[in-house]
């Protein structure tokens, strides 16, 4: 199935693929939010050339979208149009079918490739600002003092943001993106640098999300990780959509051939 | 969850902006303060901060209480009467101040300023639920206190400092300071006027910018005819109206001491602020694209400050801010295998050479002093030979603003400390040092030593060379070995300028004791100057070796630890 630019309805049987461990109660997820995030013709220009061409996708409640594509596909720079930080020429973005403008900042939290984190603020005064500055309810402090415990940051409290290894910032961003309490959460190649144990933890609190009614997007070149956490894909090549689709319907039309070969195969 | 339920009020807002701040400061502070060392340095600066206060209140005091102003140059600078070159000076400023203007509206209608002062900035509080246009506010505030990072000095200069030379109260020189933070503060206009031409509403700007700069320019021009001897013509007329062209000239009277001028100046601020706050509801993508560009240019230029058109370019590009060239240059770089290197510490010389050619603008440095340096030493040289016997003493300006510039040049080592590399190395740490330090040290031996062969080849004397040479040679050594030492005791960046400053002017002058001893037993003993010099340039290497020899104590085994520590 493959096609350009068009939205696709999130696979039927996406949300069985992994059960949430059920003591964790991660984020309060709006019940309002049935229609998702909507993208619309999305277009990025960097002077000449088009990073993002025509880019439509949608991400229902409860859904996680893979975005992927080799390098220079336009990943990163769709995630950073959908955050807010980079202003598309053209197109519309859309939560529950209210195009979003410059407050879609603040129903979205992006967690970027590179971790960075405030080198002058200790990991649990940058779970402070967050709460204070995205208006977290009171409840707060219990719920990152879990988010700390199960990332293994609980002894790292008091550690400043330069004493903290990539691996520990990206998990510092984790505890802070899921402690905002966004409906959207945006990951650009959320594994690297996290340990195996860290990795298996973004795992189940992605999932614990999505089961919440989360949506979430994940660029990311590790295909692996893709086959067994993601509902739906999307393969950007120079810009362009080349591929979308549920990931088992996207698989069953190919004749189950895995995720790599048809990866290969489209981006070739 | 929408949008409207997640925005905080503004007073609930900037409480957590404060935090932020507060915070990143309360840790820095705290960092600062783990190593007494550093206290200690900063006390040490405090106390002559202070003490040069005291010396410049008591002659403050001196010249007040002084019967009658002398008029022209006394015996010494500071009580030259510079009033009428104020008050000429005074005359250009309204037109120096409009060209300015109009230079900063055309730049800041092709884009904003990087007010994010980090990527976790930028994503941190877009992310938040923090009204836009307080953040952007908040940031704008930010640039400002940085601009105005100067604020203390300024303030001791203008409330001390000029008073002193001037004989000016204390009320006129705290108006003027509140003048010039006021006029700081427009630089927030920066923002309405890109977001004006970006979205193009309202007049265009940089039409605008350009008569800015017409203006200036015709002030300029006005004034400087008006002064120039001659008959006065027509335009000559037009001088009252030059002079009083704002906000130029309500700077020069906030400085007269009129309480308008700096009430028309508060007013300008407000209206910068009250624009920003107008259209800064939606600019976070423009803050960030520039801020991006800012981050990524100021990391690259750690390595070469000068960069051309194309390697700025061409870094933006790697960052992915930018479009890479559509001809991609062949690779500037050839590898160097096959060739010659050195063995040993000497390595080290080579690679700072190889570096030196490869780092972006690299080499425009070097080029420039030895140029500058060689077309000084011609003039010297052309002065000497037609019977100016001072043109010699030429060279003792330079030489102090070599000597200055080194002074203030601060030892980096973290490039070379975080790698491996630099520590698998077989020879010891304390000949990689010194070989470090030649390498840095021969960045500026080299013009130097051109600039007096030229003096002496056009001159036709050797004494510039026999004279010159070795003692800018040993100066550029010492100083080069001073900053290393101050390195190995300070490594904080931040303690560099101020408290690595003031420990590298006692240390020059603890250093100056021996050189100046040795230069006495020398000519003592020759019985003659040149055996002083001898003396002296040998004590001056020897003291480079032996703070070499402290750096090596300091920094062996510990490397890591230093190069940490210099992020700080």
């Amino acid at each position: 199935m493959e096609q350009r630019g068009v939205p696709e309805p999130p696979s039927p049987a996406a949300p069985a693929r992994s059960q949430p461990r059920p003591e964790f109660e991660v984020v309060p997820r709006p019940a309002t939010a049935t229609g998702g995030l909507t993208v619309e013709g999305l277009v990025k220009r960097f002077y000449q050339l088009t990073a993002v061409n025509e880019l439509s996708m949608t991400v229902r409640p409860g859904e996680i979208l893979a975005l992927l594509g080799p390098n220079g596909a336009g990943k990163t720079t769709t995630l950073l149009c959908l955050a807010g930080l980079l202003r598309p020429d053209a197109g519309t973005i859309a939560w529950d079918g209210r195009p979003l403008g410059v407050e879609r900042t603040r129903q979205m939290a992006l967690i970027p490739e590179t971790p960075e984190v405030y080198e002058m603020l200790t990991v649990w005064e940058h779970l402070v600002f967050v709460a204070r500055s995205c208006k977290v309810d009171a409840s707060w402090p219990a719920r990152a003092e879990r988010l700390l415990e199960r990332l293994e940051l609980g002894d790292r409290r008091d550690t400043l943001g330069d004493g903290l290894s990539k691996g520990m910032r990206q998990k510092l961003l984790i505890a802070c993106a899921v402690l905002a309490q966004t409906p959207v959460l945006l990951l650009d190649e959320p594994m690297i640098g996290l340990d195996p144990k860290g990795q298996r933890e973004l795992r189940d609190i992605l999932v614990e999300i999505r089961a919440q009614g989360g949506a979430i997007v994940v660029s990311t070149h590790l295909l692996e990780y893709i086959d067994t956490l993601c509902d739906r894909i999307v393969i950007l090549k120079e810009g362009r959509t080349i591929l979308t689709g549920g990931l088992d319907e996207i698989r069953h039309e190919r004749n189950d051939r895995n995720l790599e070969d048809i990866f290969l195969e489209v981006t070739r | 969850m929408i949008a409207a339920e997640r925005t905080i009020a503004p007073g609930s807002a900037l409480r957590t902006l404060l935090y932020l701040d507060a915070h990143i400061l309360l840790n820095r502070i705290k960092t600062a303060a783990r190593n007494p060392l550093r206290l200690v340095a900063w006390l040490l600066f405090l106390a002559v901060m202070v003490s040069a206060i005291q010396v410049r209140l008591m002659m403050n005091e001196a010249i007040r209480s002084r019967p009658v102003p002398v008029p022209g140059p006394g015996a010494f600078p500071m009580f030259f009467d510079l009033s009428p070159l104020l008050h000429v000076a005074a005359m250009f400023l309204p037109g120096v101040v409009l060209v300015g203007y109009g230079v900063f509206t055309l730049a800041a209608c092709r884009q904003p300023l990087g007010t994010f002062r980090s990527a976790a900035d930028a994503r941190f509080l877009c992310g938040s639920a923090l009204p836009p246009r307080l953040v952007v506010l908040w940031l704008l505030v930010r640039v400002i206190l940085s601009l105005s990072w100067r604020i203390p000095l300024t303030l001791i200069f203008f409330v001390f400092v000029l008073p002193t030379s001037l004989g000016m109260s204390a009320s006129t020189g705290l108006m003027t300071f509140a003048a010039l933070v006021l006029f700081t503060i427009t630089v927030a206009l920066n923002i309405p006027i890109f977001i004006s031409r970006q979205r193009r509403f309202g007049p265009n700007p940089a039409i605008l910018g350009w008569l800015l700069i017409l203006f200036g320019l015709g002030s300029f021009v006005v004034v400087f005819l008006t002064l120039s001897p001659g008959p006065p013509s027509l335009l000559s007329s037009l001088q009252p109206v030059a002079v009083s062209l704002p906000p130029g000239s309500w700077l020069v009277g906030a400085f007269e001491g009129n309480g308008l001028a700096l009430v028309a100046l508060a007013a300008l601020a407000a209206t910068s602020l009250s624009l920003t706050w107008l259209v800064g509801g939606d600019v976070y993508p423009e803050l960030w694209q520039t801020s991006a560009r800012v981050i990524v240019l100021r990391r690259a230029m750690r390595h070469g400050p000068f960069m051309t058109r194309s390697d700025r370019r061409r870094v933006l590009s790697e960052a992915g801010i930018a479009e890479p060239p559509r001809h991609r240059r062949q690779p500037a770089v050839v590898s160097s295998r096959g060739r010659w290197v050195p063995p040993g510490a000497w390595t080290v010389l080579w690679k700072e050479w190889r570096a030196t050619r490869r780092v972006a603008g690299g080499m425009r440095l070097p080029a420039i002093a030895f140029l500058v340096a060689v077309l000084l030493g011609a003039g010297i040289g052309l002065l000497s030979r037609n019977g100016f016997a001072w043109a010699g003493f030429l060279f003792g300006p330079v030489a102090y603003a070599v000597v200055l510039g080194s002074f203030f040049t601060a030892v980096r080592m973290s490039g070379d400390l975080r790698k491996p590399i630099w520590w698998l190395s077989a020879s010891t740490l304390r000949a990689r040092l010194g070989v470090l330090l030649l390498a840095r040290s021969l960045r500026l031996a080299i013009p130097i030593t051109a600039g007096f062969l030229t003096a002496s080849v056009v001159g036709g004397s050797v004494a510039f060379v026999l004279v010159g040479v070795p003692i800018a040679v040993a100066a550029v050594w010492a100083i080069n070995a001073m900053g290393l030492a101050t390195y190995a005791i300070m490594p904080g960046s931040s303690d560099m300028r101020g408290p690595g400053g003031c420990l590298r002017m006692i240390a020059l002058f603890i250093m100056l004791i021996p050189i100046g001893i040795a230069a006495i037993i020398g000519g003592i003993a020759a019985e003659s100057g040149v055996g002083s010099l001898i003396a002296a340039v040998l004590a001056a290497f020897a003291e480079g070796w032996l703070l070499v020899l402290f750096a090596t104590s300091q920094l062996d085994g510990n490397g890591f630890a230093y190069a940490q520590a210099e992020r700080h």
